[in-house]
């Protein structure tokens, strides 16, 4: 539908007759308000007001991050989550640098990020590096802000994040490369298909970099005087990385049920130029300074349904998680080893099993969940360490009144060896009067136990761990709700979301100085986060989707006040595309983070930034003169530049990011 | 299904910006787009933000300037603060950044050092060579200042009111062996300079360091002789006409000290013009013991004038919390041999990296702890013997147990001035103790910050009438304490006090509050503090 020819006046009308209605129901807004005018306009056609329907969630889960909305857009991990609501990512530089998510003001350790299920967060320093996941081998990333520790346990103060990887069962091959500044250069190959009752899958990504970019270095002013480094421009060096990740799957049918069997694996090897902190050429940065790791994440998962049995649905997975790393750097200037080698690994099962019954005409699940793991550490400068750890949870959901409240409610029994048993209870409502309109509430008790590197980091003299670490431990509490509209005016596919959230921590970990020369781990007593997060999408005609959103955070210190440092206090995100998406796009982003305090205690601010990045693509195999429609779906040639503006950007103060630049590549599918 | 694209213009347009976008290295950019990365900085109530953590010195200039300088660690800095009575805190009127050819020799510090510091690998497209790092700021007068740095070793001279560097004419004479300064002027050339290289080539008499460890020959310098170039420059003076650099010779890899070495240089202030020329015998004195820090001008009651350079000792492993590994002393030199003379032994005292602090009648000479929530203080008058002066033997020890001279010491490791608990019984869960004492104009009392409380204690202390040496420990008092700062570690609060100062003149007839100035290391303020509340 079209409209045309509208004046203001009748506009206003429309609107008026619109939140005039009571009950929306399908007839349209142009109908209702037509009526309201004695003098129709001739072939006028009114685009009105039509509910529509908000998508499928499941469970706690608040965002679903589809990959497939990013086509040609040469996005990474950090990049979708950065584009959420109330998700910040902290970047330590270009492609192949260490990013780390945060969830409402977490820190990175603070969120658990899974894979496919299983937690993957580095078992030495609690975040996960997101550029170590291969987005082309990604089906969709599930986000659960501030819930989810039912499931997750340990670890989920910010939320979860469980990355999925394409399915084995969607046949079809995938090809994208990439070439961009700084020569980086980017392949990722994925096929899956199926044969009777087997289906598998098979997928490479990798790229190779050689990162050395041109930066800006930090001006501090006190009293209107500055003062910064010489020279005040600086290259980042030992920036090299290369990297390979490589995931293959087997399903089929066994026991009557559903077997898979998933690999993935990445290996990066690359120089660590570490922070940019004196004057000089080099700025102070590690020169030398060399890593590579290799992970491992093997599962087998088997799933089946029961008709007649207690519990409906069984699934059993078995799993083991290989992390292991060697840094070294000959000219190390610190005290400490010049050379480290680390191997991690966590083998673990979980079963999870659940009831549903109809009790009086209304619909009953019973989940129930047990996880058992073991955490080891081996490593050369340090003692071995092994740390079995397990829990058992509950949740009993029942779903009301034609599912129109929805209410789940459980406890998780968590256990780490040297820590107490942690009860975590959780309740969550969901009020859905119409399928436009979405009512959602949660609060539940979130704790983290340290992690390695936390609790036994070697005494190096400048950094040691702190063995006598208490978990952090936090209640979180989520309001918020969600409306979805068919149309509005000449809008159509209107979402709309609006949060508001408190994160009360009872207790928190934090690196601080503990005399002049050493940092360590200490327990930080209490604090509050506490903040909203809006978001807004609409297409205007098939040509043009806007999509808005807004976060607003302000985390504290009972103690005396003091913000929490490491977070933006807002973030705004704007996005706009332009064409048809499914044959060419123009894409204009646009990102406001506010000024992020640097540290505990200090006084210095970050400053807040504006960036710009723009995408063209175009689809060849929709330009029917080439025919390439009949061997592929999609065939998109693009081309990116990101942080057009070229401004100065760092999320941690001696961490810059590069200023403009470019990528170009295409991606076919078939 | 929508219509399909028929045109390639479309597809062209697309191929030349990706063509573009690939060829189009010179299109990256450098993040200087916009205001560029300005760091922008909140000064709390009473205090001026440094901008970093953990600077590295504090000094006030003369009364009749209300100026303090402040050494700043990252970027290398000096700094210098108006802090008159009229400014509710100080504020900071200039600083300037110690460049990347600090030394003023014309070639870049790294470059510069890289014949003694050559690249070992990736030396394809790295090079070798080293960075100053800013340590100790020293006052000579209101028109001269030292600031150490170490790696790159050398001390730098600035003008302490405006910040800026100052040139130096470094005169080395011919007789000087070519390798023993190797980033001075070759011998028998003179060069000017805006600091004076310490980087010296030493054969020391007890060639073992505070591992017992033998100490091998080093290429750089005597291939044949145990030897060293010395590191880890510390505090500097001039005294007598000569400058006087203390050097720790920590090595970080091993976590262990060679022998401490005062460097001595001749200094000719003539016309504006000063002249800096080392000495061509006698130019290194190796300390009584390791790690010499910081080093004070003395001028005794009688009139002589004396080097006191604070020895701390080996200490374990890097942190300053760990606790000594050997024993701590003062050493005396008299500038005029040089030589050192007297040494007062502190046994494992562990003091602070800092001068010692003379109070004003001369006669009470204080230091701080590293490990511990105590102070130490040695009686200056034995210093007036001119039998100390005497001959050319070894230092006399000042512990009571050489035959015609006194035990010099008030408080030491074995009878230290305790400080009192902080009055709320809080406490740092992590460090002891970190003391630094600074006296008033009166020479009547004592002021000692502890980094890891955050207090600042107040002791009076009763000179008059006569006494024999050393004045006992009972004219010493504690009358008050305060708590400005908090514990050392305290997240989001202001902690960990190090320097402190006293203002020059008299409370409340020369100027208004604030009396005390201090450095905090977290999270890097300087701040001033009125005595009265205590």
């Amino acid at each position: 539908m079209r409209f045309r020819g509208l004046s203001v006046a009748r506009w206003l009308i429309v609107l008026s007759a619109m939140s005039a209605a009571a009950e929306p129901t399908e007839q349209t807004a142009s109908e209702s308000s037509l009526s309201l005018l004695n003098d129709p306009v001739e072939e006028m056609v009114v685009t009105g007001f039509r509910p529509g329907a908000l998508p499928a969630i499941p469970g706690p889960v608040t965002h679903v991050l589809l990959t497939e909305n990013f086509v040609a857009e040469n996005k990474n991990l950090a990049d979708l989550l950065s584009e959420t609501e109330g998700i910040s990512v902290r970047r330590l530089g270009g492609a192949g640098a260490r990013s780390e998510v945060t969830i409402r003001g977490s820190t990175p350790a603070q969120v658990a990020v899974s894979l496919d299920g299983v937690r993957v967060n580095s078992l030495l320093t609690g975040g996960l590096n997101l550029s170590r996941v291969c987005l082309p081998l990604v089906d969709r990333v599930e986000v659960t802000s501030g819930a989810g520790t039912l499931v997750a346990g340990s670890g989920a103060i910010g939320g979860v994040v469980n990355i999925v990887t394409r399915a084995a069962a969607s046949p079809g091959t995938r090809v994208a490369l990439t070439a961009g500044s700084f020569e980086t250069y980017e392949a990722s190959l994925l096929h899956s298909g199926v044969s009777e009752d087997l289906d598998y899958r098979l997928g490479y990504c990798g790229f190779s970099t050689q990162g050395d970019f041109k930066f800006a270095r930090p001006i501090t002013v006190i009293d209107g005087i500055p003062i910064g480094f010489e020279p005040d421009r600086a290259t980042r060096v030992n920036n090299d990385r290369e990297q390979h990740a490589g995931n293959w799957a087997l399903g089929t049918k066994l026991f009557g049920g559903s077997l898979r069997f998933s690999n993935y694996t990445v290996y990066s090897s690359g120089g660590e130029p570490g922070s940019d902190s004196a004057n000089g050429l080099t700025a102070g940065q590690s020169t030398a300074a060399r890593s590579r790791d290799l992970s491992n994440l093997a599962q087998l998962k088997w799933h089946r349904t029961l008709e007649n049995a207690f519990f409906n649905d069984v699934r059993l997975m078995l799993y083991h998680r290989h992390e292991s790393s060697n840094f070294r750097d000959p000219l190390r200037a610190s005290p400490g080893p010049n050379e480290m080698d680390t191997r991690l690994s966590m083998p673990g099962l979980a079963l999870a099993v659940r009831h549903q019954a109809t009790p009086f005409g209304q619909d009953s699940q019973l989940d129930l969940r047990l996880e058992a793991a073991n955490d080891s550490l081996r490593a050369t400068n340090q003692s071995g360490r092994d740390r079995p750890r397990g829990g058992i949870a509950a949740r009993q959901t029942m779903k009301l009144f034609s599912e129109r409240i929805q209410i789940s409610g459980g406890v998780r029994l968590d256990w780490t060896d040297g820590f107490a048993v942690e009860a975590l209870p959780s309740i969550g409502v969901v009020f859905e009067p119409r399928p436009w309109i979405r009512l959602r509430g949660h609060l539940g008790r979130a704790y983290r136990t340290p992690h390695f590197d936390e609790l036994f980091h070697p005494d190096e003299g400048f950094i040691r761990g702190n063995p006598d670490l208490d978990p952090e431990d936090a209640w979180n509490f989520d309001v918020g709700g969600e409306l979805a509209f068919a149309e509005i005016g000449p809008f159509s596919n209107l979402i709309f979301r609006a949060s508001w959230f408190e994160r009360k921590i009872d207790e928190s970990i934090v690196y601080v100085f503990i005399n002049t020369a050493t940092i360590q781990p200490i327990n930080s007593g209490k604090a509050h986060s506490e903040g909203f997060e809006i978001s807004a999408s609409l297409d205007w005609t098939r040509y043009a989707r806007l999509s808005l959103n807004y976060t607003e955070i302000d985390s504290r210190r009972n103690r005396n006040g003091a913000r929490l440092p490491g977070q933006a206090s807002h973030e705004a995100f704007a996005k706009v595309r332009i064409g048809p998406e499914d044959a060419w796009k123009l894409v204009v982003e646009f990102q406001n983070v506010g000024e992020i305090l640097v540290s505990e205690s200090d006084r210095r601010l970050l400053p807040q930034r504006n960036i710009w990045n723009a995408s063209a693509g175009l689809d060849l195999a929709e330009i029917s003169a080439l025919g390439l429609s009949r061997w592929m779906d999609d065939c998109w040639l693009f081309v990116e530049g990101n942080n057009l503006t070229d401004e100065a950007v760092r999320d941690v103060l001696s961490f810059p990011q590069p200023g403009r630049h470019f990528t170009a590549g295409f991606e076919m599918h078939w | 299904m929508h219509k399909r694209w028929r045109g390639f213009g479309e597809i062209g347009s697309l191929l030349a910006l990706i063509i573009m976008t690939v060829t189009g290295s010179g299109c990256e950019g450098q993040g200087t787009g916009g205001d560029g990365l300005i760091i922008r900085v909140k000064s709390p109530s009473l205090c001026v933000a440094i901008g970093n953590p953990f600077p590295s010195g504090l000094v006030l200039l003369s009364e009749s300037t209300t100026l303090a300088a402040v050494a700043h660690f990252s970027p290398p800095a000096l700094a210098v603060y108006e802090y008159s009575s009229e400014l509710e805190r100080p504020v900071q009127i200039a600083i300037t950044n110690i460049g990347v050819d600090s030394d003023g020799d014309g070639v870049d510090d790294q470059l510069a050092s890289a014949p003694l510091f050559p690249c070992r690998i990736f030396c394809e497209t790295r090079t070798g060579g080293v960075l100053p790092v800013v340590g100790a700021l020293n006052l000579i007068d209101d028109g001269l200042a030292f600031l150490s740095t170490s790696n790159y070793e050398q001390v730098l001279s600035f003008d302490p009111t405006s910040a800026a560097a100052m040139d130096l004419l470094v005169d080395v004479p011919a007789s000087i062996p070519v390798d023993r300064y190797p980033m001075l002027p070759s011998p028998g050339s003179t060069g000017t300079r805006r600091g004076v290289s310490t980087f010296v080539c030493v054969e020391p008499p007890d060639p073992f360091d505070s591992d017992d460890l033998p100490i091998e020959p080093d290429d750089r310098c005597n291939p044949d002789q145990p030897s060293y170039l010395t590191s880890f420059t510390a505090g500097s003076t001039i005294a007598a006409g000569r400058l006087f650099v203390a050097m720790s010779n920590f090595v970080v890899a091993d976590g262990a000290y060679r022998p401490g070495t005062v460097l001595v240089y001749d200094w000719m202030n003539s016309v504006g013009q000063i002249t800096v020329r080392p000495l061509e015998d006698d130019a290194v004195l190796f300390t009584s013991g390791f790690n010499p820090t910081g080093l004070a001008r003395h001028i005794t009651p009688g009139g002589r004038e004396l080097v006191l350079v604070t020895v701390t000792g080996a200490m374990l492993g890097v942190s300053v919390t760990d606790s000594a590994r050997t024993e701590a002393a003062i050493d005396v030199i008299d500038p005029s041999g040089p030589r050192i003379v007297a040494t007062i032994p502190l046994g494992l005292a562990a003091p602070a990296l800092e001068p010692v602090e003379i109070d004003a009648s001369g006669q009470i000479g204080w230091i701080g702890s590293v490990t511990s929530r105590q102070l130490y203080a040695v009686d200056l008058r034995a210093l007036d013997d001119p039998n100390l002066y005497l001959g050319s033997g070894p230092p006399v020890i000042l512990d009571g147990l050489t035959l015609g001279f006194p035990d010099s010491r008030i408080f030491s490791a074995d009878a230290p001035l305790v400080l009192p608990d902080r009055l709320d019984r809080s406490s740092s869960p992590s460090c002891d103790g970190l003391t630094s004492v600074a006296t008033n104009v009166q020479g009547t009392e004592a002021f000692a910050t502890d980094y890891c409380d955050g207090t600042l204690t107040r002791i009076r202390f009763d000179l008059t009438g006569d006494s024999a040496i050393p004045y006992s420990a009972d004219r010493f008092q504690i009358i008050g304490q305060t708590t400005p700062f908090a514990p050392t570690p305290s997240p989001g609060e202001q902690s960990g006090p190090g320097f402190i100062e006293v203002r020059p003149g008299v409370p409340a007839v020369d100027y208004e509050s604030p009396d005390v100035f201090v450095l905090v290391a977290d999270p890097g303020l300087l701040c001033g503090i009125r005595i009265e509340a205590l």
